[in-house]
């Protein structure tokens, strides 16, 4: 069939909010493991909610550690995601684009520390670049830089475990993107920089946008390597995810508080964004049509 | 002012063949079914794909010769292209579109989206200028595609099925509107189409391109005269039959005797005929007609007022009769004819 006929055959694609038949059913199994799944994550939280001691949510609040504590977690988590994405980026370029011998090894490589586990990472970087470590040692003999037990050592941390999500994320977009569209820009004049800065990246901003709230909040919740590798000092290392850990231990209901508070700095986050940035069917990739 | 290029590129079994001369000012449509490495030759003059073999020559200039080594980047030749789907992007408002090569050239932002106000002027669409792309007809978008590609000035514009991307209802009035528009344009144009009409109504030449190979080139009128492939001969309707002329005659590749009027040349030929020449019959026809074959109805195709009728027999042949003949011969599919056509509607032409 050629493109003429398939032009006049009135065969509009069909757009997203169209009546669908079909698109709403499920199977009735399907549809009872989704809701055990949704039922899965809704119960810790209603479990907290119900245990929270509402009336001294003030107090912990007003707590001067606390907020120490919060302001220095959205501090470095906001610096780790910065970073994730100055390098994560062209990391993610570089992958999708480039076809180098070693490739599956180097993208194994960068995303390791999404599946390791976090103290392990936190080992690695204490004797990489500990102030003793392979590293860490020339940073600080010839920079006087130290990182362990330090707050830029916590947003090292951070962006360790933080940037795969990043990376990942944007590799994907851009692997699904439509290289016409580059390349339409190239016979327009555009160099390399000029295409990638105007036509690549503005495609791929909602993966972009995705794949840096994935990066913030794994940041924010990061734990295991913040404590292995920049310690737990108030005012210095001490972030939300190590201030609640403690309080569990001696003041539980502080606790509950406090998570309590990273929950609905996250869920804010998520839903904000998501339906500002992420909303369905609104790909710009696609939505380009003659 | 004038391109030369000679393209040969391999893909995967596929093997391209093309030479290409153009002109200063001329519109040259690059004809042929799908697949048979049009758009091929629009990437390899854009530069997005790098000869195998031969040269490309734009003004003078090379831009791409794989045996000195040389090949100019397409963001560094001064070719425009108009892409299939228009390729808008759709992030951009349609004056940032238009502005968008300018700017690429290191003309300042507000100084390029002036001159594309001036674009989108001249292509009447003032106004549309802070619209997204989305929000425009199919032909509207590829005004904004022809306004981005001609406001960096090319001296070479391509145009890959400028048409094909819009629906038949609004295709012969965008076809006219780009008519109008490319004649304001000084410089060559390719233009890339499997549509004979866009061809003939766009272009002052046709190079026709089948299975990687250029089959004809020359003006539309003498490419309709005398097709050299069945892919043409389709195209306009004509019937065409290969075989070989001698003697003065005209022996189809089947075995049947074809009389033309003219003397027929030796070796290798076409006779072409016109399908409203044929006539039907449901007797041997006697009189004038030198020409009569037996057939079989295969297929009948009505088409507005007039109805084709698709034969059968010693040659494969098409019939174009009004539906009152149709109704009083009883033509159907299964049914034995007699298909006449005279010897003075019979052009018989070397291959």
């Amino acid at each position: 069939m050629s493109a003429g006929e398939a032009g006049g055959g009135g065969g509009r694609p069909i757009r997203s909010g169209r009546r669908q038949p079909g698109r709403n059913r499920l199977p009735v199994p399907v549809l009872v493991l989704a809701v055990v799944a949704v039922g899965f994550f809704a119960l810790p939280f209603l479990g907290l909610v119900w245990r929270a001691p509402w009336s001294t949510a003030w107090h912990v609040l007003s707590d001067p550690a606390v907020r120490t504590a919060l302001w220095l977690s959205i501090e470095t988590s906001l610096k780790a995601t910065v970073l994730a994405a100055v390098f994560g980026i062209p990391l993610a370029l570089l992958l999708a684009r480039i076809d180098f011998p070693g490739r599956g090894l180097v993208r194994a490589l960068c995303t390791l520390s999404m599946v390791l586990p976090p103290v392990v990472g936190g080992v690695a970087l204490f004797f990489s670049f500990g102030r003793r470590g392979l590293f860490g040692q020339y940073l600080d003999r010839w920079f006087d830089v130290q990182l362990p037990f330090t707050t830029r050592g916590v947003v090292l941390a951070q962006t360790f475990v933080a940037m795969p999500f990043l990376v990942l994320t944007v590799e994907a977009a851009i692997r699904q993107l439509d290289p016409r569209y580059e390349e339409a820009a190239r016979t327009l004049g555009g160099s390399r920089w000029y295409v990638l800065r105007r036509v690549t990246l503005p495609t791929v901003r909602p993966a972009l946008v995705a794949g840096a709230v994935l990066a913030w909040a794994r940041a924010l919740g990061e734990f295991g390597a913040t404590m292995t590798f920049a310690g737990n000092f108030p005012g210095t290392t001490q972030t939300m995810p190590l201030v609640t850990y403690l309080a569990l231990e001696t003041k539980p209901d502080e606790a509950i508080m406090l998570s309590l508070v990273m929950i609905v700095i996250s869920f804010a986050v998520l839903v904000g964004l998501r339906d500002r940035w992420l909303g369905s069917g609104t790909h710009p990739v696609s939505s380009v049509s003659a | 002012m004038s391109l030369v290029a000679r393209i040969g590129v391999g893909l995967g079994g596929f093997e391209l063949a093309a030479e290409l001369h153009l002109v200063p000012g001329e519109v040259v449509a690059l004809l042929g079914p799908n697949g048979a490495g049009k758009s091929t030759v629009l990437r390899c003059l854009a530069g997005l794909l790098p000869l195998d073999d031969g040269q490309i020559e734009l003004d003078g200039v090379v831009m791409d010769d794989p045996e000195r080594d040389l090949f100019v980047e397409a963001e560094d030749r001064p070719i425009g292209v108009v892409f299939q789907e228009y390729l808008l992007f759709a992030h951009l408002s349609v004056r940032e579109n238009v502005a968008f090569g300018v700017r690429a050239h290191g003309v300042r932002a507000a100084s390029a989206r002036r001159t594309a106000d001036e674009w989108l002027e001249r292509m009447g669409l003032g106004g549309f200028g802070s619209r997204f792309p989305r929000e425009l007809s199919g032909g509207q978008a590829q005004r904004v595609a022809l306004a981005r590609a001609l406001a960096t000035e090319p001296r070479l514009l391509l145009l890959d099925e400028p048409l094909a991307a819009l629906d038949a209802g609004t295709r012969s009035h965008v076809r006219r509107d780009l008519r109008q528009h490319l004649s304001t344009f000084a410089g060559m144009r390719v233009l890339v189409t499997h549509d004979p009409v866009d061809a003939f109504s766009l272009a002052d030449r046709v190079v026709v391109l089948e299975s990687g190979q250029i089959v004809q080139a020359g003006t539309m009128t003498d490419v309709t005269a005398h097709p050299r492939s069945r892919y043409i001969a389709d195209l306009v309707g004509m019937n065409l039959i290969a075989g070989v002329g001698a003697d003065g005659g005209f022996v189809a590749d089947g075995g049947a005797v074809v009389v033309a009027a003219d003397r027929v040349p030796a070796g290798r030929a076409f006779a072409a005929v016109r399908p409203q020449a044929v006539a039907l019959h449901r007797q041997p026809p006697e009189g004038s007609p030198r020409n009569s074959w037996q057939c079989i109805v295969i297929d009948v195709d009505h088409r507005a007022d007039r109805v084709r009728v698709q034969l059968a027999g010693p040659i494969s042949l098409v019939a174009e009769i009004t539906p009152a003949a149709m109704i009083s011969l009883d033509v159907r599919p299964g049914e034995q004819m007699w298909a006449a056509a005279k010897a003075t509607e019979v052009t018989v032409y070397p291959i």
